[in-house]
């Protein structure tokens, strides 16, 4: 542990954590911008500058590693004023449309402008980049917004490994983009969306939401992705019975996925409000005749039956009990006159480790066969 | 999460459909060549453009795949220098430099006559400076032939048979010669010229002693860098020399970019041995086995007389393995820029040595400690390295001697430019004064002209007026006094040139020059010429001034690298030494 002192708080931090982490951690906030705590420090927004006894000149807390006994301050009249001079710098080239803006609330950009009192900027204000890019169903790219801190670009290579996006150009024409302006579903982006939860500002958002509020008229619900034995937590934007967006969970150190996300997690949940959802189990309304649950005779139509089995009106809903009884009841009966190798069993990467294991057990130890596999081998 | 570092993943390249479009033979030709090296992409580009004209998607895409880069990387690489294009280009380009000097020539007029006269096949485009400020207006023809434009006569530029910028081989007077010493005698493409007049005695003065003690002569000799902010060689050396990871490195920063210097073209186009040596002493010295030479791409003409002169030294046992019969090898490799001077900047120049765009890195850790390829790395300016044969030949002592006065030492190469009567390029011991430099070396004030201001140390250096003749300049007089060496650029000027117009020029550079990557540079440069672009039509606001101060002191403070905080310098000094020109 390394001895501290951030604004003549006394902290221990971790040998080799950036000033800037540790601060935060310690619930000392020093503005940021283009800092983000599981991505290669950047050091380009300048927003994190602060003053250490004994270096001459204010340092970036994000690319200065603690040492024992530095003294820190962080809210000196110089780094205030420089931090309030670069977002003076930021707003000359940012839209001030807040009122109409989907991101108002939860936007770093305003947070800080409100934070440094500015309203306008001082200089006259000439958007940089005037590129707005809606060229797939899951987000879009709106570069005026864009401030250019790069998290995007850095959490598409560091963390996702896909590199679709890249800084070109130069200078103030700099601009995020794919290589050669090509669409999104040309580059090598597997919409994992992770860009769009990282930006500080309005510039990434998904389809989904736009037009639909801000963050604080949303709930923000937590749960386990359905998708995949993995379990990641994920955390709906919800409106009323509506879900609105899906993003990671933020500073939740129980995730197994820390805050990052893959595209079926965040992009993948409107069948939740699809019609032909399944609720509850269903009976072919042939058997549950047989059976006796239902008085009313049917039998199945001579013409293509794939092609209509999942139409619901073929079908009764019938409770748990039964439905798994007469499973049970028939999987019994054909194991008994065909032998357990009749049956095959079929699992679903959805389900977690412990479930595929168990049911693999049941197969071989139950059922009596080696019949068994699983989707994600595919 | 735990942090995880982009380089240890399998990169998923571009794969779409666009792979299936085979570039044409030439082009597939150059991606065979540098199949697997992510390091060549700025080589790459430049053969494949050579090869098409200009970057092709497809090829960009089959060269990104090849050299196992993401597209978009490769991409964002093609667009950030400006020698790379990605549209489709005319067959034959003419870049007009609008640096300083050439703007004080009337670059911009020229550039406007070029674009009247030059029909269809001829694209006609600003450069920032080209390094040719002693043949202002300058311009680079297809970029190889350096050239001046004669502005009665533009379309000379097409025709101009291939001229060699002037090389200085004749001393004017009051000149004390150690790195220029005997070009006169010396053809750069014949090494044995060069080793007739002691080329390579320092490298086997130096081979004679052990590398400590090479590294002690040079830490003796105050040898300090010469790009400008003048750290001690010896002790970077020393800090290489004793790091635990034994692949180290030299690197030759031959970017030379900053407007108004031009002393490497020189020191390389007169005696390119004299550097080939200097990198092999410090080879030997640290511990070194490669050097790379990074060499600004406008300098394609120097680039081709460096090569010559490597093989010439291979041949002749001067460089490559085992030379002179020793344990010690040294490889030297040239590689070329494509137009942009962020790349002077040291760790940016090691981000685009290693195919990237040329964005300055995080420091610490410095390359002395983790530089090229991560390995500890010396990188140091041409003049520098030049300097080194020297002192292995003659001593630290006399190397001390050379210059009087408190740490000062060895001689430094001087730009002169501006309204003096001799302009060019002169080698004198530190510690000139404007006076001296004005009036003993440049043969006075032009006729009708009388010294009003001076851009010292070079477009990040100061702007000074007649208070600051008689000062004595050397790395310490920028602290101390205000007037900085830098480089060795002095802009001598008269009352006919106003300083908001001069610090207007210089922003404008900065503004086209800035990398983007932080927002003090990307976004403060571009205001802060807005400004003085303002003042400069006569409207001036009560405020400006004071925005200005502002400004610098954002620049200064808050900037990434040493580009966004050197911007500060000429407008500090140009506020305080002449505060009636930016008020009214």
């Amino acid at each position: 542990m390394v001895k501290i002192t951030i604004d003549n708080q006394q902290i221990e931090a971790r040998a080799g954590q950036s000033l800037l982490d540790a601060a935060l951690e310690h619930g000392i906030d020093i503005p940021h911008l283009c800092h983000h705590k599981d991505l290669i420090p950047s050091g380009s927004c300048r927003m994190c500058v602060v003053e250490i006894d004994g270096m001459p000149n204010p340092v970036h807390s994000c690319g200065t590693t603690v040492q024992d006994g530095m003294v820190v301050h962080t809210k000196t009249d110089h780094v205030e004023n420089l931090r309030r001079h670069v977002m003076d710098l930021f707003i000359s080239d940012h839209p001030l449309d807040c009122v109409v803006c989907d991101k108002n609330g939860s936007c770093d950009l305003q947070k800080y402008a409100y934070q440094y009192n500015i309203s306008e900027s001082s200089f006259p204000v000439e958007l940089s980049r005037a590129k707005y890019i809606d060229d797939n169903p899951f987000y879009v790219r709106d570069y005026q917004y864009c401030i250019m801190c790069g998290k995007c670009v850095r959490v598409c290579d560091e963390v996702v490994g896909a590199g679709a996006i890249h800084f070109s150009e130069r200078g103030f024409e700099t601009v995020i983009s794919t290589a050669f302006d090509v669409p999104l579903a040309e580059s090598s982006c597997v919409f994992c969306g992770n860009c769009v939860q990282i930006c500080p500002t309005n510039a990434l958002q998904p389809v989904s939401r736009l037009g639909k509020g801000r963050d604080f008229e949303f709930e923000h619900k937590k749960t386990i992705c359905g998708y995949c034995g993995v379990g990641c937590t994920v955390e709906f934007a919800t409106k009323g019975d509506k879900i609105i967006y899906a993003h990671g969970a933020q500073n939740d150190p129980t995730t197994v996925n820390g805050e990052f996300l893959c595209v079926k997690g965040r992009f993948g949940w409107d069948f939740v409000d699809k019609p032909g959802r399944l609720t509850e189990p269903l009976m072919r309304k042939d058997l549950a005749y047989e059976l006796g649950i239902t008085a009313e005779p049917w039998q199945l139509p001579a013409e293509s039956v794939l092609e209509k089995e999942t139409d619901p009106n073929w079908f009764v809903p019938v409770s748990w009990d039964t439905a798994i009884d007469v499973t049970a009841t028939k999987l019994a009966e054909v194991i008994q006159k065909y032998g357990g190798d009749a049956v095959h069993g079929q699992t679903s990467a959805r389900c977690t480790n412990e479930e595929n294991y168990l049911f693999q057990k049941f197969m071989r130890a139950g059922v009596g066969t080696n019949n068994v596999d699983h989707c994600a081998r595919l | 999460m735990a942090k995880r570092a982009g380089k240890s993943r399998q990169k998923r390249t571009y794969q779409g459909s666009i792979l299936n479009e085979l570039p044409p033979p030439a082009v597939a030709a150059v991606i065979e060549k540098y199949r697997g090296d992510a390091e060549a992409v700025i080589p790459a580009l430049a053969e494949i453009q050579q090869a098409e004209g200009h970057l092709e998607k497809k090829s960009v895409a089959h060269a990104a795949h090849a050299m196992h880069v993401h597209f978009a990387q490769v991409y964002g690489t093609a667009t950030f220098y400006t020698m790379l294009h990605t549209d489709p280009a005319t067959e034959n380009i003419i870049r007009v430099c609008d640096g300083p000097a050439c703007w004080l020539r009337r670059a911009g007029e020229a550039m406007t006559a070029l674009k009247t006269v030059l029909g269809a096949g001829w694209t006609v485009e600003r450069s920032s400076c080209l390094g040719l400020c002693d043949h202002a207006p300058a311009a680079l023809v297809n970029d190889h032939r350096q050239i001046t434009l004669d502005p009665a006569d533009p379309k000379a530029a097409v025709k101009t048979s291939p001229t060699h910028p002037h090389t200085y081989t004749h001393p004017r007077p009051n000149e004390t010669r150690v790195l220029l010493a005997n070009t006169d005698k010396i053809n750069p493409r014949n090494i044995e010229t060069a080793l007739a007049h002691g080329a390579y005695q320092g490298l086997t003065a130096a081979l004679e002693r052990s590398p400590q003690a090479v590294v002690a002569e040079v830490t003796a000799s105050n040898l300090r860098g010469r790009g400008g902010a003048g750290f001690p060689t010896g002790m970077k050396w020393k800090f290489v020399a004793e790091a635990a990871d034994e692949t180290r490195y030299i690197v030759c920063n031959a970017d030379e970019s900053e407007p108004l210097v031009f002393k490497d073209r020189v020191l390389m186009d007169s005696n390119p041995h004299l550097l080939l040596e200097g990198m092999a002493i410090a080879g030997y010295a640290i511990g070194a086995r490669e050097g790379y030479i990074y060499i600004r791409g406008e300098y394609a003409a120097q680039a081709d007389v460096l090569e010559l002169a490597i093989r010439q030294a291979m041949e002749r046992g001067k460089l490559g393995d085992n030379i002179a019969g020793s344990e010690f090898s040294f490889h030297i490799h040239v590689h070329r820029g494509a137009g942009a001077y962020i790349c002077g900047e040291e760790t940016a120049l090691l981000e685009s040595l290693e195919g990237r765009r040329g964005e300055p890195r995080m420091r610490p850790p410095y390359p002395t400690v983790s530089g090229f390829r991560g390995k500890p790395t010396v990188v140091n300016n041409v003049e520098t390295f030049a300097n080194v044969p020297a002192i292995l030949r003659h001593g630290a002592q006399w190397y001390n001697e050379l210059s009087p006065g408190d740490g000062r030492a060895g001689t430094k190469l001087y730009t002169l430019l501006g309204h003096v009567n001799h302009p060019g390029l002169f080698e004198a011991p530190f510690g000139l004064t404007l006076r001296q430099i004005i009036d003993d070396f440049g043969d006075g004030m032009k006729a009708g002209s009388t010294f009003n201001m001076a851009l010292t140390g070079g477009a990040a250096g100061t702007i000074v007026n007649r208070d600051f003749l008689d000062v004595p300049i050397d790395y310490a007089s920028a602290r101390a006094h205000g007037i900085s060496l830098g480089a060795g650029a002095f802009l001598i000027a008269d009352e006919s040139v106003s300083p908001v117009d001069l610090l207007g020029e210089l922003l404008h550079f900065f503004e086209s020059e800035s990398c983007g990557k932080c927002t003090p540079c990307r976004i403060g440069t571009r205001r802060t010429r807005q400004l003085l672009d303002g003042m400069r039509a006569g409207n001036f606001g009560a405020a400006d001034a004071d925005t200005l101060a502002q400004m610098a002191d954002t620049l200064k403070y808050a900037s990434f690298c040493g580009l966004g905080q050197s911007v500060a310098i000429p407008m500090q000094s140009a506020l305080a030494n002449f505060p009636q020109a930016f008020r009214k």
